[in-house]
């Protein structure tokens, strides 16, 4: 499993937001991406999902080119900055709605899903009864509960406490060492340090170190 | 499978999420019958006949009435069938645009498909046109019924050309009743399909007040360019001598729908999702 990044450009309304990008990320790697605000840390991560079409480059993953032979990647789960889900049902209800798109991940693989991440499964809140940090947690949950190939998590800490960074850490060991690509977006140095085998600083839509 | 899954996920979420809109319909859609049964009786006791629940139909969606060329200042805004217009196109109006930027990122990313989850919107959208139309069918029956309108498929003559806006009567039956049930259900689909067309490439209000515009000349020009004159008994040929006519408006509409699906299939296919900042 790899993921491949060849000259990537994008421009959004005449500015470019990613400048000549490339770079290469191997299965049972945490590879993370660090700058400031507006970097373009969260605009990798969407061409690298499929979210957004690349103005000019490539993406190929496991030989296989994104927009040309795949409009998403096979196996991805992600994280979005806005992780959104439905209003009106439970934490687990809404994983299960996910889940049952592709099919192939059962009620325990779900419940095991939310437990990582510290959310109880048999809690019968709806999902707007959940506080910010239960909501982080369900968004987690949705990005590694159906066992993908890459995990793609943006900003995973924002509103979880001390036990809930715990959880996560936790949680991308184990998709590390269970061959998986996982990318991560975190503001925090530090933890992306503890985090990340590979760190890939950004500025202005480059990279301008590794 | 993964297709009906879609459209289930659609409809499903659609009609939860639109609960309070399709509520509101409801009550608008028994208030126009209220003022309906209303102006039917003060007809009926005028000219000494009996009602129809089929005048009751026309009365709600027979259209408004039609303006000769030159003689605008007949015209007055017909507010009764531009609200229950607009109401539908406020259900539709949010929902494709609102799911690609929340939880229908995830679906659609599960689904790793663009196109399959644009038809999937489509379908939703054609479903919730019927279902508002069929509701539109039930409240009218159910207050004429309620009302003592005979229960009957023919017109009365009298009536509708007293309050239903209709000029004349010069078509066959089925004719009437394929531009009180079918053409304004046809146009409704139509003009709903271009909406989330509009709505994707600009953005929700952009294409409700496009959408509202076009309603809005139909009811001033009877032109077969502002094709919702399709929709109108009271702009057909077979009430008001004018050219508009049913088969070809069933032709424009086919021809508008195809072209607003596919106008969004393909800008969807290179779309850039860009999913609103986090309130954290």
């Amino acid at each position: 499993m790899y993921i491949e990044l060849k000259d990537v450009c994008k421009e959004i309304k005449n500015t470019a937001v990613l400048t000549d990008i490339s770079l290469r990320m191997e299965g049972g790697k945490v590879y993370g991406f660090r700058g400031k605000n507006g970097c373009g840390k969260t605009m990798i991560m969407r061409v690298i999902s499929g979210l957004i079409r690349p103005t000019s480059g490539e993406v190929i993953i496991d030989n296989r080119t994104m927009w040309k032979d795949m409009t998403f990647p096979e196996s991805i789960g992600i994280l979005l900055e806005n992780p959104s889900f439905l209003d009106g049902y439970t934490g687990f209800d809404n994983l299960k709605i996910l889940a049952s798109i592709k099919g192939g991940t059962d009620d325990i693989q779900i419940k095991d899903a939310m437990k990582k991440t510290g959310l109880n499964p048999d809690d019968n809140r709806k999902y707007k009864k959940y506080s910010l940090g239960m909501k982080q947690k369900l968004g987690i949950a949705a990005a590694f509960m159906e066992n993908p190939d890459i995990v793609i998590l943006d900003e995973p800490l924002n509103a979880l406490d001390k036990e809930g960074v715990d959880n996560v850490r936790a949680i991308i060991n184990e998709l590390k060492h269970g061959g998986k690509i996982t990318i991560i977006a975190c503001h925090d140095a530090e933890e992306m340090e503890l985090l990340a085998d590979t760190i890939f600083e950004m500025e202005n839509g480059k990279i301008v170190g590794k | 499978m993964l297709e009906s899954k879609l459209i289930m996920y659609d409809i499903k979420n659609g009609f939860i999420s639109n609960r309070i809109k399709i509520l509101f319909f409801i009550l608008v859609i028994c208030v126009i019958n209220i003022i309906g049964v209303n102006s039917i009786h003060r007809s009926e006791e005028m000219y000494g006949v009996s009602a129809t629940i089929m005048d009751q139909m026309c009365f709600v969606l027979g259209g408004p009435p039609y303006i000769p060329k030159g003689m605008f200042e007949l015209y007055t805004i017909p507010l009764l069938w531009l609200i229950q217009n607009a109401m539908i196109a406020y259900i539709i109006g949010y929902y494709a645009t609102n799911d690609v930027a929340g939880y229908g990122v995830q679906i659609l990313m599960r689904s790793g498909d663009r196109e399959r989850w644009w038809l999937s919107k489509c379908v939703w959208n054609g479903v919730t046109v019927v279902v508002l139309h069929l509701w539109m069918y039930i409240i009218t029956a159910v207050v004429a019924v309620t009302g003592h309108e005979k229960i009957s498929f023919s017109l009365t003559t009298k009536i509708v050309t007293d309050v239903c806006n209709i000029g004349s009567m010069e078509g066959k039956m089925y004719e009437y009743a394929i531009c009180i049930f079918l053409m304004p259900l046809i146009v409704s689909i139509t003009i709903s399909a271009l909406q989330m067309t509009v709505a994707l490439i600009t953005s929700p209000i952009i294409a409700f007040l496009t959408v509202e515009s076009v309603m809005l000349l139909s009811t001033m020009f009877s032109n077969r360019i502002l094709f919702p004159n399709y929709g109108m008994l009271s702009h057909n040929m077979i009430t008001c001598g004018s050219d508009i006519n049913i088969w070809e408006g069933i032709a424009v509409c086919g021809i508008i729908y195809i072209v607003s699906i596919v106008m969004g299939l393909v800008y969807f296919s290179g779309m850039n999702i860009i999913i609103k900042e986090r309130q954290i």
